[in-house]
């Protein structure tokens, strides 16, 4: 394993290299805000008020938290490019250089040999996100002290473990990208574009499982940060209403309707709530794991099959 | 591989085997080839004759598209791993990983192969004076080569496919290898199949020689034989129809013997029967 671990490592070495310094200046970067924002967390109720009155102390932690929010933001394309690149150059090079007919024809097994890739490359993909993602937990905790991480749909896909499992699924498209075309440039476009797509439709796929409940009432703050999907007319039974129903109660006659529905029903706001996260982020897991696993069985399927040149 | 099987079943075996590529291409049709073992088999023929192809069907990376071939009796489209323990194959262009050391590629090697003897290659690339150390984008041509047949050889596989590995090395390196194929034939009763060009090289190493023009087979033969069984005849002294072709520098017709030990003209060089069957795979006249 040691002679495959210097094969990735000298094939990619530019790339590795340089995806560490990034993840580890992200990482570092976020660490540092963790302990700033930490120092002199506001109260409760500022986060409600703003930095005004008794609360006009806690304006530097608002303006650093606002920075420390763009840097968890900026970590939105990591996976993709870790995974993409990575993925992406893995077979193809070897492919297009024509090198991939040494282990083919020396290894009894070119699925062993495909794994043994695979397995080393991957895991430096999710270490380097693994870094990334565990300190944008912790700064994310810094940025909303009231609110727990695990208790926030805030940055989801930004932090946790679905930042690492997209990039995991990144690098696994890539990879059978490059296997099945065999030229390095065309696969990182593939790959990207394949990474993006599942990117951009797994995690609405794993709200929509959700079923939809009342965050909160109009007017009301919202305690935790969730998803909201509508607005709806809830009656005092509970039951929830949409607007064309609400309309629908108001008694014939009625001079003003809306005065009427405001009067009798609660106008509410209905989504995911942020007490999810964990089930969300564990249904994106799967998904997109389910994609790397699918992504791995056609590669193996190509890589028993196809001219190592 | 055991004795018994090398008693009963060819090293390499070719049947009825035709490849076509897309848009018409036709790189071998209805080949048919027995390499044995304890041989070295010189594999000949011209450009786009179809040599690489049939060697890569060997190794399991073409796909015929029809007829089988078979390594030690193995079939290596329907167990790939047990044929591919059996042979080592070495590409026209030496497959090399460009970045890493040479001695990392003996590592790779041992992590691919275990038979592969990484002290035995260390040996012979300390011999070519190649240093352990050097990546292999900094090595010459042949330098590279040296390292690819070394890890070919040190393999210890029972068959060994070279796909022209002599043209990058000099004339020194060309004939130390060839001895150590000799040695390594004689001794352990391996088969090779050695794709060439350079006569020389074939008349110094090889017992047998398979002649492919377009696609066809034209000559599969002993080396001795091949001789004994061509004339050359000057002014058309010869019947052309067993001829094979007019050599290059109208140098004469090579004529074919009907049998053994006839003579019509004078005997010819392998060279010129090599020449000969150059030249007809070019043209249909003489086929």
């Amino acid at each position: 394993m040691f002679a495959m671990s210097r094969l990735t490592w000298r094939s990619a070495a530019f790339e590795i290299a340089a995806f560490s310094l990034l993840s580890g200046l992200l990482t570092v970067a976020m660490i540092a805000f963790t302990i700033w924002l930490r120092q002199s967390p506001p109260s409760t109720a500022c986060f409600v008020s703003g930095p005004v009155g008794d609360c006009s102390s806690a304006r530097s932690f608002f303006d650093l938290s606002a920075t420390a929010s763009k840097v968890i933001q900026s970590v939105g394309l990591l996976p993709i490019a870790i995974g993409g690149v990575l993925g992406s150059q893995l077979f193809s090079k070897d492919i297009e250089r024509g090198s991939m007919q040494l282990p083919w024809s020396l290894s009894p097994s070119r699925s062993r040999w495909f794994f043994e890739r695979l397995l080393i490359s991957g895991s430096i993909v999710a270490a380097l996100l693994t870094a990334v993602a565990i300190a944008a937990t912790a700064l994310e905790a810094a940025i909303h002290p009231n609110v727990g991480p695990g208790d926030s749909l805030m940055d989801l896909g930004l932090r946790g473990p679905s930042l690492v499992a997209l990039g995991i699924a990144a690098f696994s498209l890539a990879a059978v990208c490059g296997l099945m075309l065999g030229r390095s440039f065309p696969a990182l476009l593939a790959g990207v574009a394949a990474a993006a797509i599942v990117g951009v439709i797994s995690q609405p796929l794993a709200v929509v499982t959700q079923p939809s409940e009342v965050i909160s009432q109009m007017g009301r703050p919202q305690v935790s940060f969730a998803i909201v999907r509508d607005d709806m007319y809830q009656m005092r039974d509970g039951k929830l209403l949409t607007l064309n129903e609400a309309t629908a109660l108001v008694p014939p006659g009625t001079e003003d309707p809306p005065t009427w529905i405001g009067a009798n029903l609660k106008e509410v706001a209905v989504g995911v709530p942020g007490q999810r996260y964990l089930v969300v982020e564990a249904v994106w897991c799967a998904i997109l794991l389910a994609v790397s696993a699918s992504s791995i069985l056609v590669g193996l399927v190509v890589v028993r099959r196809r001219r190592p040149y | 591989m055991g004795s018994s099987l090398e008693s009963t079943t060819p090293a390499l075996e070719a049947v009825g085997v035709s490849k076509s590529y897309g848009r018409g291409v036709q790189a071998l049709t209805n080949v048919d080839a027995r390499i044995e073992w304890g041989r070295i088999t010189a594999l000949v023929g011209p450009n786009a004759a179809g040599k690489s192809t049939l060697i890569k069907t060997w190794v399991g990376f073409e796909r015929p598209s029809a007829g089988r071939v078979f390594v030690g009796g193995i079939d290596p489209w329907a167990e790939r791993g047990r044929a591919l323990r059996l042979l080592a194959y070495l590409p026209q262009s030496p497959a090399l990983f460009p970045e890493m050391s040479v001695e990392e590629h003996l590592n790779l090697a041992v992590h691919l192969r275990s038979a592969f003897s990484k002290s035995d290659a260390a040996g012979r690339l300390k011999q070519a004076a190649i240093p352990m150390g050097a990546r292999v984008r900094d090595l010459s041509g042949g330098q590279r080569a040296q390292v690819a047949l070394a890890v070919a050889v040190c393999s210890h596989a029972r068959v060994l496919l070279l796909d022209e590995p002599l043209a990058s090395l000099d004339p020194l390196a060309r004939r130390e290898f060839l001895d150590v194929l000799k040695e390594a034939v004689q001794t352990s009763g391996i088969a090779a199949l050695l794709s060439s060009h350079v006569v020389s090289d074939i008349e110094y190493a090889a017992d047998w020689l398979i002649v492919l023009g377009v696609g066809r087979k034209l000559l599969d033969m002993g080396l001795s034989e091949t001789v004994a069984r061509h004339h050359v005849v000057v002014n058309g002294d010869g019947d052309e129809r067993d001829a094979v072709a007019r050599l290059p520098g109208n140098a004469g017709l090579l004529v074919r013997s009907a049998k053994e030990g006839e003579s019509i003209g004078r005997r010819p060089t392998l060279e010129e029967v090599v020449m000969g069957y150059l030249a007809s795979g070019r043209t249909e006249v003489y086929s």
